[in-house]
Parts: C-alpha cells; structure tokens; sequence
C-alpha cells in the first residue's frame, strides 16, 4: 500500500543512489583537504616563525630604501631633489604564523559558502534531471497525489542535505583541528570561540537545507536543471546588485545580504546602516525558500506533466 | 464490469506560440474487464492523450472518466495501485540499474526485492538487471517498462506500443506475454500501431479518428463490418465463370486463379449462377477485410 513513509523512502534511496551525490560529497571533502593542505604549509607551530619572517622582511626593506637613498642622482632610481629618506625607522609588523581559533572559523564560513554551492548544485539537479529523464511521469504513475509528490521530494532532499552538511562540517572541525594541534595553538578555542565556530556550523547546515530547496524549487519550475543554475546567476550577479544600486534600502530584503547575515551572524551595511541579524535573515531566507517551493508545487500540480 | 469508462472527453493543449491544438474530440469509450483491449488509431489521432488523461498527466478540458471504477481524477490514488502502465517510451535514470530502478518504484508500494527478481525473470532481463540503464538497447529498456508495469501485479495494464524497439524475437515473446495476461483475468489495454499483432492477441478493439472514436467492439464484429460482400471463388474455367458473374452484374476480377466477387448479396446467388451454366465450385469463401484495411478504410474518411 502507498504510504507518505513509502514514498519519502524511496525518494531518499533514489538521492543517495545517484551518482552526482556521492561526486559532490567527494567534492566537498576534497576541497576542504586541498584548502587545510595549504593552511598547513603556510603555518607553523613556532611562535616566532613569524617573528623571525618579519625580520627576514624589515631587512630586505632597508637594504632595498638604503639602495634607493644612495643611488647617483639621475640614474632614476635616486630620491627626487631635496627629498629626504630616512631608513632607519622602518618595521614590519609581527604575523602570528600559527593557526588558531579566528582561522577555524574563518575556514568554516568559507567551506560552508562553498558547500551551499553545492547543495543548490544538487537541488537543481534533484529537480531538473527528473524532468530531463522523464522519471516524473513513472512516479505519478504509482503515486498521482503531486503534492504528496513535491513534498517528499523535498523532505528526501532535505535529508540528504543535512547529512551531507553534517559530514562535511565534521571533515571542517576534523581538519581544521589537525592543522590546530600540528601548525597552530589551542590557546584561542575559549568557550565562546566554540560557540562561535558551532554556531556558524549549525546555520551552514541550515544555508545548505535552504540552497538545496530553493534550487529544487526554482529547477521544477523551470523543469531544466541548467535554466535553473541560469535563474540563480542571473538572480544574484545581475538583478540583485541592480535592485541594490536602484534602491540600496532593498538590502534587507534580497537573498545575498541576508545570506551574509546568516554566514556571519550579523549583517552592518555602513552606507544604509542596515543591521540584518542571524536569526531575521534565517526567517527571510526560510520564508523565501518555502513560498518558492509552495509556487513550484502549486504549478507542478496544475500543468500537464507531458 | 467496465474497467475503463469515457463520456465525452475533450482535450486542448494551448501552446505559447502556435495554434491550439485539439487532441481528444468528444471521446466515448467503454474497455470491458479482462481481455486484451486493442486501442489503434494513426498518429496524432489522440491515442497517447488519452492515455496520458486517463492516467492523470494531462487534466481534461470537459468529459468525464472512470478507472476500474472511480472517477478520474479524484479517485485516480486509490485505482491506480491496481493499474500498471507503459506509456510511450520507458523512462528510468539511466546511470542506475534496471533493478535498482524497479526497488525504487516499488519501495513506494511497499513491495519487496522478490518481486522485482519476478518481472525481471518475466521480461528477461534477470541477467541485466544490475547493470546500468544506459547501457541498454532500445528493447531491454521496452521490456524494463513492461517489468515496471507488471511491478503491482495489476488488474489493469496499459500499454502504449510496448513492442517499441524489440526485434521479430522479442515481439513474438511480449504478445505471448500479453496473451497469456489477458487470458489470465487480467485486462490489458494495448495501444499499438502494429496492427498485425492487435489482430492477434485483442478481443475488443476500439479505432480512434481525430480524437474520436470512429469504430469499437469485438474484434471480429469490427473486421466484419468491413466485409463488403465480397468473396472468393475457384472453379475449373475461370474465364467462363468470370464472364457468367459479370453478366449477371457483379463486380468480378481475376486474383491470383481465384475470383474475387463483389456485389453479391449472399453466397447461394453465385451458386446458383455458375451452377445454372454447368460450372461448379471449388472454392467459396467470404473475403474478411485485414484490420489494417479497416483501420485505413476508416481513419482516412472525411468526418
């Protein structure tokens, strides 16, 4: 007998069966090692490998302004007429070259916009590539109920979203503490500095949830997985920053700013002195991406699937 | 009982840029229970519309249907789980296997991987069934849209052209395999331009025009009304018959040493005639129209 738990079953079997899920995890994690590969080059656990960087640097500055204040005049590397130079008083500013808590978290916002990419990725496809393979028809032959339809397909989708969220950002913490623990310092991961990168994980995991539905929602209206991905360009590199240059108080309510807020917790705009918070901008972002969903099934319920 | 039952359907499809298209025209159709229901017509004439109508794809413009009883669409979530399907080409992903692609559809059924190794042992394609979709012929996914259909183990199959694709070999296996469906109680509603093979394995045939049904009822009684009275007759003098006929008015040409005779109102006329000049029958038999001449006869008058 059909059930709404049947079918939700067997739309998460069909997620996690395909090959292009399985290719986007694979992607996700490798890019998280590749980025920690280059962390871990360019740290170090020595607190005064910076020190000694900055020396090296301030050194070669000196040798480079005595070389300048000693030139012939006219050879065209001399100071100007009258023009004093003093070498003596040059310095280079102490990097500290070991990674701590601040880094952690700056990788961690980076991974999760590249993750949400991903997840839209495979929203779009999840919608689009039934369309395209014509799957969709086959389903409604055991299942005719369409928004029972739209909406395991998107329970499904959510499912697998979060689990591959949830993966990812155990790759991110794994990462990130092995280059902690071999080229860092664990002196920065105070409680408030946990709260601060769990915090950014758990509304990553939420961006991906909502980039994944959105992308689901706006490729089943457009039945096309690639005129999805076209939507969203377009959407975001073209109409968002013309809205913003037309009237810069939209800010509020557009996708990317409160993107932004939910990445980082909190949006400032200095020009408009706009403040989007974490949690407005999550309630935005859920409002939007669930009355996409509504319209797509609302369609998909009325249009001739041919 | 009447498995499938439609009253005055009208189909539309308006497009952005073009004309309006009419697909189905003022369609009444009655498809008994059991059996295999032969569903013809040329293309375009609203075949795969109604089909497409009936399962709940498309949504009709006027006129009323009913599925093994209910009607459509309301009723389509309950009697569609007694209703298997094949419509037009298989659609499955093509980078998963044949089998994982039938435990998905039948994950939401509630059936288990037993049946799915069943049809696929029906179809064939138990050795194939692990590998990738896309690496099929055009027939092996036929027969995998067949399996699909057969999944539920429906009383109800419908079939639009399920020899699509499948060589001599494989047509003859797939109408043994509906044969043997139809005569089990099964009714199986079998859309196909293959007229040759309707003729032999449907007991009911409907003939669709335009969208609308021009011809439908046993396939015998559908032959038969096409008959034309027309018959075949051998005797020793050809020539001497032949002119004995079309002296008395009948329509008579000579095909292949037998005469084909037009015109007569029953058999015992002709009789009567050769035998009153001392020729004498060795053959008389009605000439039955071939349903692909029915079916031209009757999709190509103006209507």
């Amino acid at each position: 007998m059909n059930t709404f738990r049947n079918l939700c079953r067997s739309e998460l079997h069909r997620l996690v069966a395909r090959r292009l899920t399985r290719v986007l995890l694979a992607v996700y994690v490798v890019f998280i090692a590749v980025v920690m590969l280059i962390a871990f080059a360019q740290h170090s656990k020595d607190p005064n490998a910076g020190r000694a960087a900055a020396e090296r640097a301030q050194r070669q500055q000196v040798l480079e302004c005595m070389h300048i204040r000693n030139a012939p005049p006219g050879s065209g590397e001399s100071p100007a007429p009258g023009e004093s130079i003093n070498c003596d008083n040059i310095t280079v500013p102490v990097q500290d070259k070991r990674w701590g808590a601040v880094d952690t978290l700056d990788a961690v916002k980076g991974f999760l916009v590249f993750g949400a990419l991903l997840g839209f990725l495979l929203g779009a496809s999840a919608g689009g590539a039934e369309w395209a393979a014509g799957t969709l028809q086959a389903l409604l032959f055991w299942e005719p109920r369409r928004i029972r339809v739209m909406a395991a397909k998107a329970i499904a989708l959510a499912i697998v979203v979060t689990g591959l969220g949830v993966i990812g950002q155990a790759c991110t913490i794994a990462a990130t503490w092995l280059v902690t623990i071999t080229r860092g310092t664990t002196e920065g991961y105070t409680t408030h500095a946990w709260q601060q990168i769990l915090g950014a994980q758990g509304r990553g995991v939420v961006l991906l949830i909502l980039a994944a539905i959105t992308a689901f929602s706006v490729s089943s209206l457009t039945r096309h997985t690639t005129a999805a991905l076209g939507a969203a360009f377009a959407y975001l590199v073209i109409a968002e920053p013309l809205l913003l240059f037309w009237k810069p108080r939209l800010l509020r309510y557009l996708f990317g700013p409160n993107v932004g807020a939910l990445i980082d917790g909190k949006l400032k705009d200095s020009d408009t002195s706009i403040v989007i918070s974490g949690g407005t901008a999550t309630v935005a972002l859920c409002l939007y991406t669930f009355g996409l969903l509504a319209i797509a099934t609302a369609l998909f319920a009325r249009r001739d699937v041919t | 009982m009447a498995v499938i039952e439609i009253a005055g359907l009208h189909k539309t499809y308006r497009r952005l840029r073009g004309k309006p298209q009419k697909a189905v025209d003022g369609l009444d159709l009655i498809v008994g229970d059991g059996g295999v229901f032969g569903f013809l017509g040329p293309n375009g004439s609203g075949k795969t519309t109604t089909i497409r109508l009936l399962l709940g794809l498309v949504h009709a413009d006027a006129g009323r249907m009913q599925l093994l009883g209910r009607p459509v669409p309301q009723g389509l979530p309950h009697s569609i789980r007694d209703v298997g399907a094949l419509v037009e080409t298989p659609l499955f992903f093509p980078t998963l296997s044949g089998r994982v692609n039938l435990q998905l559809l039948a994950e939401i059924a509630g059936l288990g991987k037993r049946r799915v190794d069943e049809v696929l042992e029906l179809v064939g394609l138990a050795d194939r069934g692990g590998d990738r979709v896309k690496s099929y012929s055009l027939g092996m996914k036929q027969r995998l849209g067949i399996a699909a259909a057969l999944l539920k183990d429906p009383s109800l199959l419908v079939l639009d052209e399920p020899s699509n694709g499948l060589d001599p070999a494989g047509i003859r296996e797939i109408r043994e395999l509906i044969r043997s469906l139809g005569a089990s109680g099964k009714t199986v509603f079998l859309s196909s331009h293959l007229l040759g093979e309707v003729q032999q394995v449907c007991d009911n045939v409907a003939i669709l025009s335009r969208g609308r049904c021009v011809a439908a009822g046993a396939t015998s009684t559908v032959l038969s009304s096409r008959d034309g009275g027309e018959f075949t007759v051998r005797l020793d003098d050809t020539a001497a018959g032949q002119a004995v006929l079309a002296a008395a008015g009948l329509t008579v040409s000579n095909v292949d040493g037998a005469l084909r005779v037009g015109g007569a109102t029953n058999a015992a006329d002709i009789t009567r005639m050769l035998a009153a000049q001392g020729l004498y029958l060795s053959e008389l038999s009605p000439v039955q129209a071939d349903l692909e001449t029915v079916f031209l006869d009757l999709t190509s008058e103006p209507q």
